[in-house]
């Protein structure tokens, strides 16, 4: 392309780049920086240079490492569960004969609500005494006394995933119907006339087919909900007993009660590594596109 | 609407019927839910066995919700945040998404991953580095110090989206630009935008839906009542008892808060949904 | 109709854009602005009422806060960090004072009068910080352990003295709908006081703030920790590690415990509310084992102020007016407020207030620490999990102390800038 149509292009992106540079990768790098320094209540807040130090604090931090695998189980449990539940509305809907424009205006519903707000709706809804979960439970004969959700540590997990789940799947539903209509009626012909069963149809040709949908949602969830705050932020408050506490609720901790900047800064510097490494899994699994072995 | 199984049954038409149950009752339960708790009188809410249909209609939680807090003023804050945000970063959007549809610049590919990066982070990432320029500008508890960070983080919603939204506009409406002399911020001025509406909105109604719903930056940078946006009053509606939380009232403010997202959603949810799959499946 | 949408914008842009819409630049009145804990029965509002009729020109916003202590904290950390001025002076509880002083957000109060002595000494030590006096105090806490004297009345026994006597006086007194022994073991600050004072009756500590020793993975730590945990389910109601002040309150004044540890605001509050509890409830210190003391936790709020408020003399005088013997005695009265002032107790004459004093006396603070906060996070989590039965006692203190080891720099590399804890 010629030097005057690269300098409009780049003209035109300057605003962006600006934006982008200055709200996402300038606090990137100041994180960074900021991680070597020591800046907390016994320096008087005021910053003090002190190299690796925050990061032999992390490494021997044993709380900081617990969240960080509770914060891996519950994206495990959640996007794992999200996957299946979304491919199966799909599925559903994708094969039904009605209602499809309808089923897409509800599944709108939960990914548009904030996040904050419905936490408290949660709590209500997973109340003791008078919540619908337990009511419900009760009622069809599958509980026998009302559970208390968010005052025991692995029941308020329970719940956790739970409120996460139902907000994201309908929003997988989405993408994975879309998907699905991207795949051509005539290979699911062929293969019945080769005499496939529905099952053979379904794992030799609608997954290779979502493949990479099931990849960029895959990716995506697991690492929003890597990071996930307002939920818990609103629910339990990382309690009770810190069963729900997540590398997200345990950083802004560090931050904004504890005053330890420098010590969060290195907090995030190791979230992220931890991130880097959860791509990476999720690539080696869902990204690569399989060789065709039939 | 390819189905594989062409033909009309009784049976298939059922198991419809029941999927569009479920999802239904999954989508909508938890809010209607909410809904029902807003109108339902203390002592019904308080009260055994619990009722899913109120037995008594009540509108006192409703008035009771804007006597004892400005919540007129937490809406208008949030509107007023979402809304400056959304038009920021669409006019920020449109000229780099245009250059992506229609210039292709070298190294686009590398913004382009710098973009997608933004969207995959959750937010604690980038919020301590903006909370102290915040601070250190004095921009505490003013709206500006939300609407440029929400305007970037939702640049790769905008950017993409309008990009993949320009590409299927047809190629002669630039090259008419140019027989009329026309440079290519003239084209996207006067010729691409115009033609953009439906694009525009969809991207809009994305933004803003994604600027009204934040939570850690509004709950961090804007921590006077006064300002604060409807989702962090809403989390930190507190009794004024000691340890009985107001089910009532949050219910209606919870109604009240996503009143605004749910109207937009209803006018607009096929622009959404094409929308949303278009720019995932473009990628 | 463009320019019109124009002008409504600019308005809009501008209303919003000029910060604080509650301030008027022409009114001449000064208003001094303070978070409180929840204000149900309306006394603090009519103290500050008086307070206004007394100095015409000055108006007092009690913005109403939650509950919980915590919280409060948190939106006083959030309001003072951002340096908005949205507050003049700081409701504080008395751990929260190490904290905003080092943080640089409390005015010295030492010099502004030398009323000091006629406080209660240890509510004054708990508003200082390296030297500085940064809180006036208005209350005083300590934990203190409520009983039922009539029960104890009708199986002869004096209210215990040790914990081995009270767990057996609560396995004797235990009957349908009636529990031996109700406290705090919600995961809250309330949760580290009620083991404070447990862990000084075993003898153990948990900071030592001259040396910064720390103490919880002792065996008379240890000891105090499963006390409480081989309390719940068999002489306290397993529901108790939910329970937070007014909960374990409630189920007491009902008549089902017979020992409850609560702060001094219960008991004036069943005589305020008219309970008939009341007639058959004594006082006492904690319990503690041969070698321990009995410890009451020093608690209670106070009021300082915000060292860059445009109007520290007016915020004074508000202090020196809610500090004063006749404001204290009003709130006695009207929410049971123990107040910090000697001659209050000095002067009294109900036999039940000079048992408080008694106790009150001899306050077992929280260590004064900056990064108290955390270290107390630290502590009610692991307490949390063992009392919950998901960790040991041995294994959850010895988590608790590596925790709290690193967090005071155990592991520190040497600081050019000697800090505050070197």
């Amino acid at each position: 392309m010629n030097r005057n149509l690269a300098w409009t292009a780049w003209a035109l992106l300057a605003p962006a780049l600006i934006l982008v540079l200055g709200v996402a990768v300038y606090p990137v790098v100041r994180t960074l920086v900021l991680s070597f320094f020591t800046q907390n209540l016994s320096t008087n807040l005021e910053p003090v240079f002190s190299g690796l130090y925050n990061y032999q604090r992390l490494l021997a931090d044993g709380h900081f490492w617990e969240t960080v695998i509770r914060t891996l189980i519950f994206t495990g449990f959640a996007v794992g569960s999200e996957l299946v539940l979304g491919l199966a509305a799909a599925l559903a809907v994708h094969h039904s004969p009605f209602g499809r424009g309808l089923a897409r205006t509800a599944a709108l519903v939960p990914w548009v609500l904030p996040t904050a707000a419905l936490g408290l709706g949660w709590i209500w809804i997973f109340n003791d005494q008078f919540g619908v979960v337990n009511d419900l439970l009760i009622h069809a004969g599958m509980l026998s006394k009302p559970i208390a959700w968010l005052g025991r540590p692995d029941t308020a997990f329970t719940a956790l995933v739970l409120a996460d789940v139902w907000k994201t799947t309908p929003f997988i539903t989405l993408l994975l119907l879309a998907g699905l209509q991207t795949i051509p009626v005539q290979l699911y012909e062929a293969a019945s006339i080769d005499g496939a069963s529905r099952w053979q149809r379904f794992v030799q040709i609608t997954l290779p087919m979502l493949q990479p949908t099931i990849f960029v949602a895959v990716l995506f969830r697991a690492l929003q909900s890597f990071g996930i705050f307002d939920l818990v932020y609103v629910m339990t408050g990382g309690g009770p007993g810190g069963a729900t506490e997540t590398v997200a609720i345990y950083t802004y901790r560090n931050f904004m009660r504890y005053l330890d900047f420098g010590y969060g800064a290195a907090l995030l510097v190791a979230g992220a590594g931890v991130l880097s490494v959860l791509t990476g899994g999720i690539w080696l699994v869902l990204g690569r596109s399989n060789g065709g072995d039939r | 609407m390819k189905t594989y199984l062409p033909g009309f049954s009784w049976k298939r038409r059922g198991v419809g019927a029941i999927v569009l149950g479920v999802l239904l009752l999954w989508c909508l339960g938890p809010l209607w839910w909410q809904f029902v708790t807003s109108v339902k009188t203390n002592a019904e809410i308080t009260g055994l066995p619990v009722t899913y249909w109120p037995r008594q209609w009540t509108i006192e939680h409703y008035v009771e919700l804007f006597a004892r807090r400005p919540f007129a003023r937490f809406l208008w804050n949030s509107f007023f945040i979402s809304a400056c945000a959304t038009a920021l970063c669409l006019a920020v959007s449109a000229p780099a998404a245009y250059a992506f549809a229609r210039l292709k610049p070298r190294g686009g590919p590398v913004v382009v991953a710098l973009l997608v990066g933004v969207a995959f982070f959750p937010t604690i990432a980038f919020f301590f580095p903006l909370y102290e320029v915040v601070r250190s500008v004095g921009l505490t508890n003013h709206p500006l110090s939300l609407i440029i960070p929400y305007a970037a983080f939702n640049l790769p919603i905008g950017i993409l989206f309008l990009a993949a939204f320009f590409r299927t506009i047809p190629r002669e409406i630039d090259e008419a630009g140019v027989i009329d002399g026309l440079s290519h911020v003239g084209i996207l001025w006067r010729l691409i935008l115009p033609l953009s509406g439906p694009g525009l909105a969809t991207t809009g109604i994305l933004v803003f839906i994604a600027s009204w719903n934040e939570f850690l930056l509004a709950l961090t940078f804007l921590p006077r009542m006064e300002a604060q946006t409807v989702t962090v009053a809403i989390a930190s509606l507190s009794g004024g008892s000691l340890f009985e939380l107001p089910w009532g009232l949050i219910g209606a403010a919870i109604i009240i808060s996503v009143a605004p997202l749910l109207v937009l959603v209803a006018f607009l949810q096929r622009r959404i949904v094409d929308g949303l799959t278009a720019g995932t499946t473009a990628n | 109709m463009k320019r019109i949408a124009g002008w409504i914008i600019a308005i809009a842009l501008a209303l919003t854009g000029c910060g604080d819409p509650s301030s008027s630049p022409a009114d001449e009145t000064v208003v001094l602005s303070v978070l409180m804990e929840p204000d149900g029965r309306g006394a603090w509002r009519a103290l500050f009422d008086r307070f206004e009729e007394e100095h015409p020109g000055v108006r007092v916003n009690l913005v109403e806060g939650p509950a919980s202590t915590d919280t409060r904290e948190d939106l006083y950390v959030n309001a003072l960090l951002s340096g908005s001025g949205d507050f003049d002076l700081v409701y504080a509880d008395v751990i929260w004072v190490p904290k905003f002083a080092a943080a640089g957000w409390l005015e010295d109060l030492r010099d502004y009068w030398d009323e000091w002595d006629s406080f209660v000494p240890a509510s004054v030590e708990g508003g200082t910080y390296k030297g500085g006096i940064y809180r006036v105090p208005t209350q005083l806490n300590g934990g203190l352990l409520y009983y039922r004297k009539d029960l104890l009345e009708e199986i002869g026994a004096d209210p215990p003295q040790t914990f081995a006597e009270m767990a057996a006086i609560s396995k004797t007194l235990q009957a349908a709908g009636r529990w031996g022994y109700v406290w705090q073991g919600k995961q809250y600050e309330g949760l580290v006081c009620n083991y404070l004072e447990i862990l000084r009756g075993f003898g153990g500590f948990w900071i030592d703030p001259e040396t910064e020793k720390i103490g919880l993975n002792s065996p008379a730590a240890v000891d105090a920790l499963a006390f409480l945990c081989d309390a719940v389910g068999t002489i306290s109601p397993p529901g108790v590690t939910t329970y937070a002040e007014e909960d374990s309150r409630l189920l007491f004044q009902s008549g089902g415990a017979v020992f409850l540890r609560n702060w001094p605001y219960v008991y004036k509050l069943m005589a305020v509310e008219e309970s008939p509890m009341f007639e058959n409830v004594g006082i006492a210190p904690m319990p503690a084992n041969p070698g321990g003391e009995s410890a009451a936790t020093l608690g209670g709020a106070g009021f300082a102020i915000v060292k860059s408020s445009p109007v520290k003399n007016v915020a004074w005088a508000l202090i020196e007016f809610v500090a004063s013997p006749e404001s204290v005695r009003f709130m006695n009265e009207k929410i049971g407020l123990q107040p910090a002032r000697r001659n209050f107790y000095e002067e009294s004459t109900d036999p039940m207030q000079q048992a408080l004093y008694e106790v009150l006396q001899r306050t077992t603070p929280r260590p004064p620490i900056p990064q108290y906060a955390q270290a107390s996070d630290i502590l009610q989590r692991r307490l949390s999990a063992a009392i919950t039965g998901q960790m040991s006692p041995a294994d959850a203190l010895a988590a608790a102390t590596r925790e709290t080891e690193l967090l005071l720099g155990r592991h520190r590399i040497p600081n050019p800038h000697a800090s505050a804890n070197e």
